[in-house]
């Protein structure tokens, strides 16, 4: 009597996945034969062991087996389906290029998002580090990036919770500082004193010399590789002296090279080339008074303690400083300053988040469109494969097998349209990088995201279209379709004049936020900002122009292109000091924007002097200052109006004096931007920055050649260093430039990618109506309403894509135009417009077609059954 | 044409020299003990199938037993191709082997 005895359930269910289903069955019979004569001569433990091994060592060769198999008929597919497409190779373009130029916007925007997402992600510390930031009014909103000197040593002193503190002081805003080795001289941008723990707190790599200790010792200065290439060549710089101005005053200051730093990378928010010891510093760094370009960031032992330290910050500052602090101090994330900080006194400008929702849906929209158009040129093309799918059918192909037939070619055509992606990226990289500003190269796609990003769209794309499509085209009954009677169309008509108009609404819409974008950027740009900035040329001053400045701006008048010259601590654009003043009947203090001038300051500038006088006093006397303000001075110090302003008294720190005269509101920095309350008054030149000259735009070139040889003769021991104002203004709007330009580029692919659509539907319905036309041609139509007929649905279509899309993108457009405080108004002709232009685009799409089958001769049409 | 491989050419000879009763079980029996390795059933029915998919091998089903549980067998027979092809192989290797003396392996 024998036992009646199975193989273990667990390792037969295994080997029956990845036996091929022909011959499981039994294939598996073998197993069990063997299996049984284990059995029996050794036992059922041998027995079992013998089958798990046999698992363990066949399926490895199994599965690779089924894969083969597996890739022999999905290559019989692909050879198919790659015949098919040589087949019809006009709507196989279309169809590529659609995918193709879709896939490609999805791609750079997935690169560029990828690129904002990660900045200063590289930091091993960075969930912890937190950027100290100010808030001069009460209701707690962070208005300024830079802070005072000493918050940060005394927060580590106070609280535990405070591991580190790293303060950074940039000193080449605005004018650039002036770095020297032997003969190589350069202004630098980016030269910034640092704390030593600058390297052990964020993670800026040393190639040479020692994190730890490079910059603990007092004259040591860190650079970069770059830098390193630019002032030693090949020579080793570790020990060598630099000679810098970083004070711009003339009086050099020397520091010995301690180490190299590899270059800042990209996606950082902010990016240095020198780092010089902080306690070399001229001012009093245990200081609370006075917004400096300093940069205070917090290693905390935990993200978490960030709330509750911050809730005792106002408590610290009136601690260390006064009863009565006119700001408070908050903490901000690393991580969250690319792209939600856009304080004052940012080291650079920041990306937005908005842009980042912008690009997302755009890459969407274009998209879809290109989606929607592979759809419905396949299902309108069903017509003509519904023999094919008859005729399989009748040989005994399955419904399953065809849809994944179907669904193959679907996957092909999104793999060779994502292949042409890439090929199209390559080609745009340079535009892309160009307009967002970044270095973007080919080997970032390379990586893991985007590559996988992309092959998930082709899949998911591939996979969408194809299913719709195999579904449609693999139901047609086999004995309609041989017959003749095609079944395209009907119900599913429907459907795709809604995609077509779908697309429609969607290009219009673009159009119209293209349009709009560069009305509002026209707008801008020639508005007033209050002082005449596209006359003004503004050089940094530097020690010899302040001690010979009457000697040099004697000289520059004599030439009647200029018309005046001033100097003043700060220009518009070019970064803004803060502080405290005291208005008469205000108890408190009023945090002002101050300007020290001298007293051609409003006439070079063309600033409209609203009630009072300019400063006409000779003499400089801080006991009995004149000043000027603007019109918001007057109402945050609480005057009724100008005239009222006149004579009241003001006082900031030692200087005190009366309100000469109250001007207009000017725009310091850009029109994203309310204009900021500001005092001016007259300080010794020691204290100004800039060298203003305002000269006749018309007579510009004589102009700059009657500088140039003032500044050779008597300024020779320095380079003439300048930049032009509007140049200054215009780049505070380059991103606004930039949306205008992304959105007409995107504008433009949509709109192609909706005409080929339009093409392909409009071929194929020509196509449909061969017969027709040729009846009714035999019967004496003429050309013209052959035309019409096939036309005029086409453009019914648009007509109902341009009233579903106005009101949209007057939604959209508003939006975006709230961000500004000037903007410009949505005026009726620019929907009118793109009406227009929409209706053109699809009339010529449609016409070539309709012409080509309205002039068939009515034997060609007919000739077919 | 492309070559067999030692492996499928392993097999088709292991099913000659079974002659009737060539199918999983012995077949891999027969190969293992010429070989001098235990392999795995994988390892047959690897070779077996492109062997099937060239149209080297003739398969046909036979009765089913109650020791495979019921199920029947796989049985495996050469073609007239399958036996040309080895046929070729032989004559490859014998003219590859032709004139070199054994002294040649010292």
């Amino acid at each position: 009597m024998r036992e009646r005895s199975c193989p273990p359930r667990l390792a037969e269910w295994l080997f029956r996945i990845f036996l091929r289903k022909d011959d499981r069955f039994h294939r598996l019979g073998d197993f069990e034969e063997v299996f049984h004569t284990v059995f029996v001569s050794e036992g059922r433990f041998r027995a079992w062991r013998w089958y798990w091994q046999q698992i363990v060592r066949s399926v490895p060769e199994l599965a690779m087996n089924s894969f083969y198999w597996s890739a022999a008929m999905l290559n019989n597919y692909t050879k198919i389906a790659t015949r098919n497409l040589k087949k019809s190779k006009g709507y196989s373009f279309i169809n590529i290029s659609g995918l193709a130029i879709g896939m490609a916007c999805c791609l750079l925007i997935v690169l560029y998002i990828q690129d904002e997402l990660s900045y200063d992600t590289f930091h091993l510390n960075a969930d912890r580090i937190f950027r100290i930031v100010a808030s001069s009014s009460e209701d707690g909103i962070p208005t300024n990036a830079n802070g005072i000197f000493g918050t940060g040593p005394a927060l580590k002193k106070d609280f535990p919770e405070v591991q580190d503190y790293v303060r950074i002081r940039r000193m080449g805003q605005g004018t650039k500082r002036y770095v020297g080795y032997g003969d190589r001289k350069f202004y630098e941008e980016w030269f910034f004193f640092a704390d030593p723990n600058i390297f052990t707190m964020f993670t800026f790599p040393l190639i040479r010399g020692d994190a730890e200790k490079a910059l603990t010792e007092p004259n040591a200065i860190v650079i970069t590789e770059t830098m390193a290439k630019k002032y030693f060549d090949n020579e080793d710089p570790m020990g060598k002296t630099l000679k810098t101005d970083p004070y711009n005053s003339g009086e050099m200051m020397l520091f010995q090279v301690t180490g190299i730093a590899k270059d800042v990378p990209q996606n950082s928010h902010f990016h240095f080339d020198f780092l010089a010891t902080y306690s070399n510093q001229k001012e009093d760094l245990t200081s609370f008074n006075g917004f400096m370009q300093n940069f205070t960031y917090i290693l905390l032992d935990d993200a978490s303690s960030a709330n509750v330290l911050e809730s005792k910050l106002l408590d610290f500052l009136k601690r260390h400083w006064r009863e009565d602090p006119y700001y408070t101090n908050h903490l901000q994330p690393l991580k969250d300053i690319r792209l939600d900080s856009h304080l004052r006194s940012e080291i650079e400008p920041n990306g937005n988040i908005a842009y980042i929702y912008v690009f997302s849906i755009v890459a969407v929209f274009v998209l879809t469109i290109a989606c929607i158009n592979f759809i419905n040129l396949s299902t309108a093309r069903s017509a003509k494969r519904a023999k094919e799918v008859g005729l399989r059918k009748v040989v005994g192909a399955q419904r399953k097998q065809l849809m994944v037939q179907f669904l193959d070619e679907s996957i092909l055509v999104s793999f060779l349209g994502g292949v042409c992606a890439i090929v199209l990226v390559a080609l745009l990289l340079p535009v892309f990088n160009s307009i967002s500003d970044k270095t973007v190269t080919l080997h970032f796609l390379l990586r893991l995201t985007p590559l996988a990003a992309l092959l998930g769209i082709v899949v998911i794309v591939g996979f969408i279209s194809g299913s719709y499509v195999s579904f449609v085209l693999s139901s047609f009954a086999p004995v309609q379709t041989i017959k003749g009677v095609s079944s395209a169309g009907g119900g599913k008509r429907r459907l795709r004049e809604g995609l077509v108009i779908f697309q429609f609404v969607l290009s219009i819409i673009m159009i119209i936020c293209t349009l709009t974008a560069q009305k509002q950027i026209r707008f801008i740009t020639s508005r007033s900002t209050g002082y005449h900035r596209d006359e003004i040329l503004v050089i940094p001053l530097n020690k010899d122009v302040r001690a010979g400045y009457m000697a040099v701006r004697n000289e520059l008048l004599k030439s009647p292109t200029i018309h005046n010259t001033t100097t003043s601590s700060y220009v518009p654009t070019r970064g803004s000091f803060h502080n405290g003043v005291t208005f008469e009947g205000r108890d408190e203090v009023l945090t002002q924007v101050l300007y020290f001038i001298d007293k051609e300051f409003v006439d070079t500038y063309g600033i409209q002097i609203l009630e009072g006088q300019d400063i006409i006093s000779e003499t400089i006397d801080p006991s009995h200052s004149e000043f000027l303000i603007s019109e918001l001075t007057v109402t945050e110090a609480g005057y009724d109006s100008p005239l009222d302003a006149l004579g009241k008294q003001v006082r900031y720190r030692n200087v005190q004096g009366v309100i000469n005269g109250v001007v207009s509101n000017i725009n310091l920095y850009s029109f994203h931007k309310e204009p900021w309350a500001m005092v001016f008054f007259v300080t010794p030149i020691e204290y100004h920055n800039y060298l203003s000259i305002r000269l006749d735009a018309n007579r510009y070139g004589e102009a700059m050649a009657h500088i140039q040889n003032v500044w050779k003769r008597l300024i020779p021991d320095y380079p003439l260093v300048y930049f032009f104002l509007d140049a200054s203004f215009e780049k505070m709007h380059r991103a606004d430039a930039r949306l205008g330009v992304i959105f007409r580029y995107f504008g433009l692919m949509a709109v192609i990618v909706a005409c080929m659509g339009l093409f392909g539907l409009a071929s194929f319905s020509a196509e449909q109506k061969t017969k027709e036309i040729g009846i009714r041609k035999v019967l004496g139509a003429p050309i013209i309403s052959v035309y019409l007929l096939l036309a005029k649905s086409f453009m019914k279509w648009v007509l109902l894509a341009n009233i579903i899309a106005w009101p949209l993108a007057y939604l959209v457009m508003k939006q975006w135009l709230d961000n500004f405080v000037y903007r410009t108004r949505l005026d009726l002709w620019i929907f009118m417009a793109s009406g227009l232009a929409s209706f053109t685009v699809a009339l010529l799409t449609v016409s070539w077609q309709s012409i080509k089958a309205a002039v068939t001769r009515p034997t060609e049409s007919l000739k077919y059954e | 044409m492309k070559l067999l491989s030692r492996n499928e050419e392993i097999v088709l000879l292991a099913i000659l020299r079974l002659k009737q009763n060539a199918y999983g079980v012995t077949i891999r029996e027969q190969v293992s003990e010429a070989t001098g390795q235990d392999w795995s059933f994988g390892q047959i029915y690897v070779p077996l199938d492109k062997l099937t998919q060239k149209g080297f091998v003739i398969k046909t089903l036979s009765e089913p037993t109650s020791q495979r549980g019921g199920r029947s067998k796989c049985m495996y027979t050469l073609s007239s191709t399958g036996k040309q092809a080895l046929k070729e192989i032989r004559q490859i290797q014998d003219s590859l082997w032709d004139g070199i003396p054994e002294y040649a392996f010292d």
